[in-house]
């Protein structure tokens, strides 16, 4: 973990936004860098720009977390555009979402994403699922390299 | 519309009288020409004997001994009665009669030895007068001889003649009445027969069925007035022997289906074959063909029309009320999914609010409040997950999949290690548990629920929850086969409360000093139980535990009925 992790979260409910800020500070997440996006309209517009800098600024994400529940647009239709995306087509998406039925999950890895996580409950519980989410997708695993070729 | 049946049998016996009654007249013939001939002989042998034959000779060479020409003509006419006799004699032989002509040939010979002496005495010239002293015969010796002897042969022909005559006339009217007793039971069981059959027709006639028969010639042997009368209604005249295929030629345009004629002619030719044949006026027969031993086909055909459209009306019915059910059941589920969904949000923003207060530098009362809060926000969200798991009950997928209790038990019981040790419980399974026919998270589900609530709600100091297996109990003079039970030693319940413990979120104690819960554990126990068919019964008494006895569907038993699964009640006692 030398370099700093950049994770894009997009999210609409500042409640649920702040505890998973929370959670990644007290997971000790030593250095992190975090990109917001409460709608589709504000996911889209960054989306754009990271395609305008072309990765250049390497303020590219390594992670997204992505809530399903959005105010103008649903988070499957999202995945489906990043996933179509050239320069976000490798990054793991992380789908944290309130909605938990069979249908849901099974869409979201159809159309490509790479785990799936039920919000939790309660602050604690936000605590524990960054705490795994560090040692998994910042620990554990080897994520695709930054800049595009 | 009945076809002849016994009438050959006058017949053959009539032509058997006809022959019998010819040959025996042709039998009286003969018998009666015999006799003719018999009387043809007689002359014969009396026109050569008598008085213009060889006895005028004989008397006249007697009489005139000069001339001897009359002994000639008497020789001769001698040899002829030698030869008449012979012939009646062969005739009576023939004729079979047992008659004696030697007396008169002797008759005829002592004449005959007479001639020579009448013209030796002529020619020595005596007198008629002499030789009449000499050759004297009396004169109707030969016939009275011929006469006795006529009578005798007439006496046997006749009494042989009368009995072929009587045999004969027996025979013809022997023959005559067998004739007219055949007529007469041919007559009699024809008429019994008819009969029979008019009964039979107006039975049929009555009936609203209707019965129609096609011969193996294809032509309507039978039919009944409700047949009659649907022909008429279709605008066929049903005459004598009508052809099969006319009909069904005439037929084939008023009904839905064109292939009635096959069904007429018999083309397709099972034994017996039902089916149902709809008009396009939308009257429907229900058809039944059975084909007869000697090739006909009887039809019959019962209308339907009525039942039909009920048949159709409840499966229209039914169907619809089938897609009502799934469509609110769906409603149901995505109701449950979106409640439960939507009901979780503002709950979670209020759990992190409090995670974030909780944090934050509060005065003591503040923490006891703000902790309170989470506390109360947990458990909200325990009876939330409860209510979208009942929802979720309904899906029966994997139901015929086949779960062993017992070790689901012993994985609760591994499961529970931590609580067991600390509450120094005992968890027993005192029977072989059967296979069941369940899914086994049900099973799961089933049992944890029962099995935490005996140690849950348990201050003995020594916990302990038993499950077994009973193949019968009765409980409050129920009889119950094949039952499951769990027993607790725990705090019992009340009587007064028993009923209301399956009730979703109802809880006997719901003061803070209760152990947590949501009060939907039985209500789901009570549900689980309840799909499966089973029954679920409880014996339990305060200070003394509690015991649920379970029917469930058994995996090499059959189902446990529909019947059977009743509310689910509460008992104070039962006799195990």
């Amino acid at each position: 973990m030398n370099e700093m992790a950049r994770i894009w979260i997009v999210e609409d409910n500042d409640d649920d936004y702040d505890a998973l800020i929370y959670g990644l500070q007290s997971a000790d997440v030593p250095r992190f860098r975090v990109v917001r996006s409460s709608d589709g309209v504000g996911c889209r517009a960054e989306l754009a720009r990271m395609n305008a800098e072309g990765g250049r600024s390497g303020d590219l994400p390594n992670l997204i977390l992505l809530d399903l529940k959005l105010p103008d647009v649903s988070g499957h239709q999202l995945v489906e555009e990043l996933r179509s995306d050239p320069v976000m087509k490798s990054v793991p998406i992380i789908i944290v979402s309130s909605a938990g039925s069979v249908v849901d999950v099974a869409t979201a890895y159809r159309e490509g994403a790479n785990s799936y996580v039920r919000k939790p409950m309660n602050l604690e519980g936000f605590q524990d699922m960054a705490r795994k989410l560090r040692d998994f997708w910042l620990g554990c695993a080897t994520l695709p390299p930054m800049a595009p070729e | 519309m009945i076809r002849p049946g016994l009438i050959w049998l006058p017949i053959a016996a009539f032509t058997a009288f006809v022959g019998v009654a010819t040959w025996s007249t042709a039998r009286l013939d003969d018998v009666q020409n015999s006799t003719s001939r018999l009387t043809e002989a007689f002359l014969r042998v009396e026109r050569a004997v008598g008085y213009v034959g060889f006895i005028h000779h004989f008397k006249n060479a007697v009489l005139r001994p000069a001339e001897t020409r009359y002994l000639e003509l008497a020789e001769a006419e001698l040899a002829q009665a030698e030869g008449a006799l012979a012939d009646l004699e062969a005739t009576m032989d023939g004729l079979g009669l047992d008659v004696n002509v030697g007396h008169f040939r002797d008759t005829l010979a002592a004449y005959g030895a007479m001639l020579p002496v009448i013209e030796e005495m002529g020619r020595a010239g005596a007198s008629p007068q002499e030789i009449d002293v000499r050759v004297r015969i009396p004169d109707e010796a030969a016939a009275f001889v011929l006469a006795e002897l006529e009578a005798t042969a007439r006496s046997q022909i006749d009494r042989r003649n009368s009995t072929q005559k009587r045999f004969l006339l027996l025979l013809i009217v022997g023959a005559g009445g067998l004739t007219i007793v055949m007529a007469g039971l041919t007559i009699e069981t024809t008429w019994r027969r008819q009969k029979s059959v008019r009964r039979l027709t107006s039975v049929l006639d009555r009936i609203e069925t209707t019965v129609s028969v096609v011969g193996p010639d294809g032509r309507m042997d039978f039919y009944n007035k409700a047949f009659e009368d649907e022909m008429a209604r279709r605008g066929v005249t049903l005459g004598t022997k009508v052809a099969a295929q006319d009909l069904a030629v005439t037929l084939a345009p008023q009904l839905c289906h064109s292939d009635l004629a096959a069904e007429v002619l018999g083309e397709q030719n099972p034994a017996h074959a039902v089916r149902d044949v709809a008009y396009r006026d939308g009257t429907v027969f229900e058809s039944q063909i059975y084909v007869l031993p000697d090739g006909a086909r009887l039809f019959v055909r019962r209308n339907v029309t009525e039942q039909r459209q009920e048949e159709a009306r409840a499966e229209r019915q039914q169907r619809q009320l089938m897609e009502e059910l799934a469509a609110s059941n769906r409603e149901l589920e995505n109701f449950a999914h979106a409640a439960s969904h939507d009901l979780q949000e503002p709950l979670r923003g209020i759990a992190i609010n409090a995670g974030f207060l909780e944090r934050e530098p509060l005065t003591e009362k503040g923490q006891q409040r703000v902790k309170r809060m989470v506390a109360l926000c947990a458990r909200e969200q325990a009876m939330i997950d409860a209510l979208l798991n009942l929802a979720r009950l309904r899906d029966t997928d994997g139901d015929g999949a086949i779960a062993h209790p017992a070790e689901t038990i012993l994985l609760i019981r591994e499961d529970m290690a931590g609580t067991l040790e600390k509450q120094n419980g005992k968890l027993l399974l005192e029977t072989r548990l059967p296979p069941v026919r369940m899914r086994e998270a049900r099973v799961h589900s089933l049992f944890l629920n029962l099995i935490e609530n005996g140690f849950k709600y348990n201050t003995s100091e020594t916990p302990v929850v038993a499950a077994g297996f009973r193949e019968s109990v009765t409980v409050a003079g129920e009889e119950l086969a094949n039952v499951f039970y769990v027993r607790d030693n725990g705090i019992g319940i009340a009587p007064e409360h028993q009923d209301g413990i399956w009730k979703m979120f109802s809880r006997v104690d719901n003061s803070d000093k209760a152990p947590p819960g949501t009060g939907v554990g039985l209500a789901f126990v009570a549900r689980i139980i309840s799909a499966y068919g089973g029954a679920i019964r409880l014996v339990s008494e305060p200070g003394r535990g509690s015991t649920f006895y379970m029917t469930l569907p058994l995996a090499d038993g059959p189902a446990a009925s529909q019947e059977t699964a009743a509310e689910p009640t509460g008992s104070g006692d039962a006799d195990e």
